[in-house]
């Protein structure tokens, strides 16, 4: 439109002004043409190149979920089968325990009731005549020997239970432990596995941009240098705070506990 | 409270690279009983999501349809779920032995009291 503004002179002037107008206005529509056309192409490249990212993104997010959903799975699992072995432990020194008691409850029981025999003994010969008091002394001092011979007997066996059944409790435990360490291997494992897995792909994203970066002679300012080194640095020390608490934060013990304090 | 994870709180909190957003979601996520390694493990996420903002600002993307690039995280994918099934095989034999143990512990634990029985009754 600018052209037309301020013309003036001949009405050749004006037709020749046309015709020159003409021309640039043809152009200037290809041009238009052409911008729209490329405008709509990028549009276009544009939302491909978002759809493209969005896709990406939600593609490393996936595998970033997957590594997360894996160790949190198996982590709690893990946590599972363990608590497995102390309750096993717990059950079995339970039972152990009440096989112990039994054995060792019957001494006392006999105990008592050669007692009450002997004193029983004692009070029918206090009553009657001389021979017959000798006769309860001696029914109490047979009863009494002969409840102490079981007491004594009962007390060897309850111990002798309570050897075997600690035994059988501690040869488990021992079992159990293997186990565990088993169990411990195979986490450790399964916890060095996905996370190399995710670092080795990582490696293989860092190295295909520094192949772009030589490839294409991509500069990149010293702001995000900074940036990216500052991230880099931060993410080996959370590396290794993750390592090193990895162990310790195995077990499927509850945090709510000790999150309730902050 | 756990002296380790009173650490983390504390290291947390005074990380710059996280906006007060990131931070009050972690924390959060701790406060929730969350495994305080696994909000480690969503710290270097977070922190690997912006090393990849910074070089797409930069113009460094990656071509995710490449098929190397696919295959790469196919690949990653695959190990992943590897790791998962051995360690579930070995996760159930775990569990089988462990109920087996119990069965025979407890098959000898009665053992014992079967003769405890018999040595009262020999009485």
């Amino acid at each position: 439109m600018s052209n037309f503004e301020g013309q003036g002179g001949s009405i050749y002037d004006s037709v020749k002004n046309k015709e020159e107008i003409v021309q640039p206005v043809a152009e200037k529509k290809q041009v238009e043409e052409i911008v729209e056309v490329e405008t709509v192409e990028s549009t276009k490249q544009k939302s491909l190149r978002e759809v493209g990212r969005e896709k990406k993104d939600f593609r490393i997010a996936e595998g970033r979920e997957k590594r997360a959903s894996i160790l949190n799975y198996g982590r709690k699992k893990w946590g599972g089968v363990k608590s497995g072995f102390s309750s096993s432990v717990d059950w079995l020194k339970g039972k152990a325990s009440a096989v112990v008691d039994y054995a060792f409850a019957t001494p006392e029981a006999i105990n008592r009731g050669a007692k009450t025999v002997g004193e029983a003994g004692v009070r029918v010969g206090e009553y009657a005549i001389d021979r017959t008091v000798a006769a309860g002394t001696f029914v109490a001092e047979k009863a009494t020997e002969a409840g102490k011979a079981v007491v004594g007997k009962t007390v060897e066996v309850g111990e002798l239970a309570r050897d075997g059944a600690r035994f059988v409790v501690e040869k488990t435990q021992e079992k159990y432990k293997a186990l565990e360490t088993r169990g411990q291997e195979a986490y450790g494992k399964l916890t060095s596995r996905v996370s190399a897995a995710a670092s080795k792909f990582e490696e293989y994203r860092e190295a295909k941009r520094q192949e772009k970066i030589e490839n294409e002679e991509i500069k990149i300012n010293e702001i995000e240098k900074k940036a990216i080194e500052k991230y880099k640095t931060r993410m080996m020390e959370v590396k290794a705070m993750r390592a090193k608490l990895a162990v310790k934060y195995s077990r499927p013990a509850s945090f709510k506990d000790a999150a309730a304090a902050i | 409270m756990d002296q380790d994870l009173q650490e983390e709180i504390e290291y947390i909190k005074t990380m710059e690279e996280l906006s007060d957003d990131e931070k009050n979601k972690l924390l959060s996520m701790l406060e929730n009983g969350e495994n305080p390694v696994e909000v480690l493990a969503k710290i270097e996420d977070i922190l690997q999501e912006k090393i990849d903002a910074v070089f797409e600002s930069a113009g460094v993307t990656l071509e995710e349809s490449n098929p190397e690039y696919q295959a790469k995280y196919q690949e990653m994918l695959a190990e992943m779920q590897a790791a998962e099934l051995d360690f579930n095989q070995e996760m159930d034999a775990i569990k089988i032995e462990t109920d087996h143990l119990k069965d025979v512990a407890s098959e000898e634990i009665d053992q014992v009291k079967i003769e405890a029985i018999k040595s009262k009754i020999a009485n």
